[in-house]
């Protein structure tokens, strides 16, 4: 794929239909990202595509709806308001702050109007509470999701950074026969790092990991660990040492016991090879 | 009728009749999405409801912009449908503790945009009907990419064809309807 152009390219354009109707694979998107990043012609004809997608949801056949569902859903709207209630402050009126009592009635009348104003406040304090804790929950989780949001935008970039490197080396691994079906492919950058993106790994058994390695003529040097998702995927920046970055001729990826190991011992999942230089 | 912008408007007021009016409009296309998806009708009614539900919490943060509510929606119908598919075809690893991040970041219409949910009755009607003449090969495999949430190597497993046969079919299937879209 080229960089800042929307010059054609099938592979190019199927990637893009394939985002648009998310039916991209995980291995394939980083990169697109970073195409979509610097094209606007990409961009624009993803939004066209999406709009197209958009088209067979809304002509899709309308269906008769189960009788009843629309009250549950009404009825559950009213039971959790959206909005803070209000609080009214209450006021006498002119004519209820001068009407004359006698000292009896005015003795009760003031008891009971303290019940009442104790009442009003014990509730007013319940629903202020109330109002702050269903506030400080929207709040923490509207704050929750900017931190994830500012993560995931963190993560891309530090993606976006290693791999439009100068210096980038993109390594597609192969499955072995410890993980048939699986794939990844791996950008090296010696000045930004390793972008590792991987998919259909298996499950592993407990107290065992992935480990990446880059193999260099003189030895095996071990990137970190990892794991995947529960779909055997997984994206990610590791740092590189500078002893990674002399001479490596291969990418692997190991199980190894929880932690990691300082030079391989486990089964070989995945394997690339280098281009020679 | 009300707009939908001005039903929305009202929902973020705490007008729960609003919604039910949303609802009268809306309702029948959202349930025939999530019914093509999850087949099961109780599976289908709940996704129903939590569209709704998510309606009538975000209202207030919903910004039309060029995009249309009907689009909004069946953006989020098929995403929680297809949520809901994936969830009820994953077989539970005990060695694996539940990871609950792909509850709160689907991958699904991830890269959903307002311009994108910007669809006009008629240019839906007009993708309906490029979508009904495809080639069967491609309207297979839009049904199961849009319906199922099969990824294009999921495609090529599932039905046996090469990759790159998925990808070109996938391309030239979305690329009709887009131009039959607008023309």
């Amino acid at each position: 794929m080229s960089l800042h152009t929307h010059a054609p390219s099938p592979a190019l354009d199927d990637a893009i239909a394939a985002m648009a109707l998310d039916a991209l694979d995980a291995s394939e998107r980083p990169a697109l990202e970073v195409q979509l990043a610097a094209c606007a012609g990409c961009r624009e004809q993803l939004i066209e595509l999406q709009r197209a997608v958009t088209g067979i949801g809304l002509s899709i056949d309308e269906a008769e709806l189960p009788a009843g569902l629309r009250d549950r859903i009404v009825s559950a709207a009213q039971a959790t308001p959206n909005v803070p209630a209000r609080v009214v402050p209450f006021r006498p009126s002119p004519a209820q702050r001068e009407t004359p009592r006698s000292s009896s009635a005015l003795a009760w009348l003031a008891v009971a109007a303290s019940l009442v104003l104790v009442g009003a406040m014990s509730w007013y304090v319940m629903m202020s509470r109330q109002q702050a804790s269903d506030a400080t929950s929207q709040q923490i989780a509207a704050d929750a999701r900017a931190i994830t949001l500012q993560r995931q935008v963190a993560s891309l970039q530090e993606r976006v950074n290693v791999m439009t490197a100068p210096d980038v080396v993109k390594v597609d691994l192969q499955a072995q026969p410890d993980a048939p079906g699986s794939s990844a492919r791996v950008f090296i950058s010696a000045k930004r790092g390793v972008v590792l993106t991987a998919e259909h790994l298996p499950a592993l058994a407990a107290g065992r990991t992935y480990q990446l390695w880059v193999v260099t003529k003189q030895a095996a040097v071990s990137i970190g660990t990892f794991t995947v998702q529960s779909d055997g995927s997984v994206t990610g920046v590791m740092s590189l040492s500078a002893d990674a970055t002399l001479n490596p001729v291969a990418v692997a990826v190991t199980i190894e016991p929880e932690g990691g190991v300082p030079s391989p011992t486990g089964p070989k999942v995945l394997v690339g090879m280098l281009a020679p230089q | 009728m009300q707009s939908d912008q001005h039903l929305l408007d009202q929902i973020a007021t705490g007008n729960a009749e609003a919604l039910g009016a949303l609802y009268d409009t809306h309702a029948r296309t959202v349930f025939a999405l999530a019914k093509r998806v999850l087949v099961r009708q109780e599976d289908a009614e709940e996704v129903v409801q939590d569209v709704f539900a998510y309606v009538w919490r975000e209202a207030a943060r919903y910004q039309a912009g060029r995009a249309s509510v009907a689009g909004w929606l069946v953006m989020l119908t098929r995403t929680r449908a297809i949520d809901k598919l994936r969830s009820r075809q994953a077989r539970p690893d005990l060695n694996q503790v539940a990871d609950p991040a792909p509850v709160l970041d689907s991958s699904v219409s991830k890269s959903a945009t307002p311009e994108s949910m910007a669809v006009s009755k008629d240019e839906a009607r007009r993708v309906g009907a490029a979508l009904n003449h495809l080639p069967t090969e491609q309207r297979s495999l839009i049904d199961l990419a849009y319906f199922e949430g099969l990824s294009q190597s999921e495609i090529a497993e599932r039905t046996g064809t090469p990759l790159g046969t998925v990808k070109t079919r996938m391309r030239t299937a979305l690329q009709t309807m887009r131009a039959a879209m607008s023309s």
